[in-house]
């Protein structure tokens, strides 16, 4: 996000010219007589009479002789810079709470008893804010819903003005379409200004992607635009509907997570939208739990949305709304300790896009854990009063259509699965973009290359990785993690907790194989970097190619958690459990 | 419910080989998990009215209480010889109660997690490693893994390497 607060007043905007003439006669000296009448005149003009904090006034003046003015200021709020004898720039405070007034005077050095006033109006300054905040990617044709909060409503511009789209908008809200094709990238500003106070404006910027890139494409990216950059954290948005209508809210910063099913959504991402809880014919909402081994978890209710993704769209997904505030959490979700993941420092985003493996977050390998049928009941689902569950409530048992559901499944001709494609990166990046396409083989855009290795998985949605002699049959490729996590002897960090320090970069060797028989195999060169050197102190790098951490085997089989370093320079295809994809076979796999 | 832990396997046999195995099925009991660092025999009251199963190994240093919940949880509970629980490692589809697996360390543990940097979304694996508890583990959705045992707990002679 940018905000324009401070952005100097271009040109004069308002002029406001004040005489003081004086018209004087002249005592004789000696000598002749006669009246020799002397006018001694200013006029002023300010480049604004109103400012907020941020913005400047300069003050002209305009004198009828050489000797120019002296400036005061009345009273003494803000401060007088840039003195001459004829022009002066008023800076207001760096805070206004409540509508005032100072007074610039010019006084005639030619004669001090000459005093020109001009009155500049102090206006608060106004925040507005935008959602989305960070920058935005889209695809030709593709709309961007843009939300702006601040009393008194906006008016919105576009920038460049001609060719870069289109805009329809409110006082509260902006739909920008991009153009039907564009060649190469296209920078658009969309900039809301506030209606009560100009001064004030903030701004979207949006990249438009060049034709080609296809309407089943998302752009991703491993910065999400705010001053402490993330770490291997791949970004995308998604605009959030009620169901059939158009009441939608765009949002950014949520997490690209191929290890996980389901959309999950901040609440407070969501600002004004409401979106229909799930619930049974008694009124009973059904809420959803997520455990993490960090001790935190995602609670929420599972509402209905629909969901466009790049051009993808969906209606009537169930995803999780991850309850604000401090909502009562069942005990049999909140046990594994901590806390409700839901803002965005706690959670590093905005949400998160789970497009893994499975239809839903409780379909595994064909078998339904949650339904009753597999398992006892899974502590994953509760259905409570719509006013809110009770510690003592205990799950309840939800079959398919009432899982959260991997949007993916429902993105109809391209339902099969996804890839990742992200650049080549060697070590670190400020920022690196990619693409996330919907679809295998659906389209020209996404067909497996023959140069690919398809990787059919187990029974858990594992595959099987040799590392150093060592089988980890239990392995997986994850881009929501955000290093390569396996178990080795090199030096873990003292201080970046969870990641490896080895003295000098480890070049290293795995095999990956399919999960149950091993047919296929591909082998896998990566580096290991010391994360102290990587992340300690550096606040312009989002990605790391380098970036591992240990993954001790703590049970039988052991793991090697393949995160995203392992995407950069691949496209790493995902396909879902049970759908069919042309030529190689039916999900789940992987395939890079 | 008292575990049925036969007499060959009992903390005062002698001679067993390592990783003999007697399969106990309890077909009607879950037992509660024995506590990281509490006694084992903790575990013998019936709760629940759950199908679970119990299979225990004993080896000549340790015995080994693998726990299966309704769940699918797989909870494997290290046992020394003095009865107490030096180690719980865990796998399945769905976390196990960590408050009561880790017992009188789950303070510990949650103060440790705390202090760690996380603003990062996603499963990113935990290794919590102090002089008195390591935790470590990770896992994708549908699937998480880990263990924590208490390191001045193990039996001589036992690696790390055995908790799994």
């Amino acid at each position: 996000m940018r905000f324009d607060k401070g952005i100097a007043v271009r040109g004069i905007s308002a002029v406001a010219v004040i005489a003081a003439v004086s018209f004087l006669a002249a005592c004789g000296g000696g000598g002749g007589g006669g009246g020799n009448l002397l006018g001694v005149s200013v006029g002023l003009s300010a480049s604004a009479t109103s400012v907020s904090p941020g913005q400047t006034s300069t003050i002209t003046a305009f004198t009828s002789g050489t000797a120019g003015v002296t400036w005061s200021l009345s009273p003494a709020v803000g401060t007088l810079s840039g003195q001459t004898t004829t022009s002066v720039t008023y800076t207001p405070p760096p805070s206004v709470l409540s509508p005032s007034i100072v007074t610039i005077t010019a006084t005639s050095i030619a004669k001090t008893s000459v005093t020109a006033p001009i009155q500049i109006g102090l206006v608060p300054a106004v925040t507005i804010a935008l959602a989305p905040m960070g920058p935005q990617t889209v695809n030709p044709g593709q709309p961007l819903v843009v939300n702006a909060t601040v009393a008194g409503g906006v008016t919105w511009t576009l920038s460049p003005a001609s060719g870069s789209g289109t805009l329809t908008s409110t006082t509260t809200s902006a739909t920008y379409t991009a153009p039907n094709a564009v060649s190469g990238n296209v920078p658009v500003t969309l900039t809301a200004t506030s209606i009560s106070n100009s001064g004030s404006t903030a701004s979207v910027e949006i990249t438009v992607l060049p034709s080609g890139a296809g309407a089943n494409v998302a752009a991703v990216t491993t910065d999400n635009g705010t001053s402490t950059p993330s770490t291997n954290t791949l970004f995308t948005s998604v605009t959030v509907c009620a169901p059939a209508t158009s009441n939608c809210q765009t949002i950014d910063n949520i997490l690209v997570d191929t290890g996980s099913e389901g959309l999950r959504v901040l609440q407070s991402a969501l600002g004004s939208l409401v979106l229909p809880p799930f619930m049974d014919s008694t009124g009973d909402t059904l809420n959803n739990c997520v455990q993490f081994l960090d001790t935190s978890y995602l609670w929420g209710p599972v509402e209905l949305a629909d969901i466009k993704i790049g051009s993808e769209a969906t209606s009537n997904t169930l995803i999780q709304v991850i309850s604000s505030g401090n909502p009562t959490v069942p005990t049999a979700c909140s046990n594994s300790g901590g806390a409700n993941q839901n803002t965005p420092t706690l959670l590093g985003a905005n949400g998160i896009l789970g497009i893994g493996l499975e239809p839903t977050d409780c379909i595994l390998a064909g078998a339904d854990l949650c339904d009753g049928s597999t398992t006892s009941i899974a502590p994953a689902y509760y259905l409570c009063a719509s006013s809110g569950c009770a510690t003592t409530d205990g799950p309840t048992t939800a079959n398919q259509s009432q899982q959260v559901t991997n949007p993916v499944v429902q993105f109809g001709a391209d339902s099969n699965g996804s890839a990742i494609t992200l650049p080549a990166l060697s070590g670190t990046a400020a920022i690196v973009d990619g693409k996330l396409v919907f679809g295998i083989g659906t389209k020209a855009n996404n067909t497996i290359p023959l140069t690919a290795t398809g990787f059919i998985t187990d029974g858990s949605d594992n595959f099987s990785t040799t590392f150093n002699g060592q089988v980890s049959s239990a392995s997986f490729i994850d881009s929501g993690s955000n290093g390569l996590f396996f178990p080795s002897t090199i030096t873990a960090c003292t201080q970046s907790v969870g990641f490896y320090c080895p003295t000098a970069v480890q070049h290293l060797m795995a095999t990956n194989m399919d999960g149950n028989t091993p047919v296929d195999s591909k082998v896998e060169n990566f580096d290991i970097d010391n994360a102290d050197n990587l992340l300690l102190g550096n606040t312009t790098d989002s990605a790391f190619s380098t970036l591992g951490g240990p993954l001790p085997c703590t049970t039988t089989p052991c793991t090697f958690d393949w995160g995203l370093p392992f995407f950069y320079g691949k496209t790493v295809f995902t396909a879902i459990d049970g759908q069919n994809t042309p030529i190689f076979t039916t999900g789940p796999f992987w395939a890079y | 419910m008292k575990l049925q832990i036969p007499q060959e396997t009992s903390r005062t046999a002698r001679g067993l080989r390592l990783a003999s195995v007697v399969l106990v099925t309890l077909a009607f009991s879950l037992p509660a998990f024995a506590e990281l660092g509490g006694y084992a025999d903790s575990v013998q009251v019936d709760q629940a009215k759950m199908k679970a199963t119990l299979k225990v190994t004993q080896g000549k240093t340790f015995a080994v209480h693998e726990i299966t919940t309704p769940t699918k949880i797989v909870v494997r509970e290290f046992v020394g010889a003095d009865g107490r629980v030096f180690g719980v490692a865990w796998r399945g589809p769905f976390l196990p109660d960590l408050s009561q697996l880790l017992g009188s360390f789950y303070g510990q543990y949650s103060d440790a997690i705390k202090t760690e940097k996380r603003t990062y979304a996603g499963k990113r694996p935990v290794d919590i490693r102090q002089p008195r508890l390591v935790v470590q583990g990770g896992g994708h959705m549908l699937g998480h893994f880990g263990r924590a045992y208490v390191p001045d707990m193990l039996p001589e002679g036992v690696s790390t390497d055995a908790i799994r």
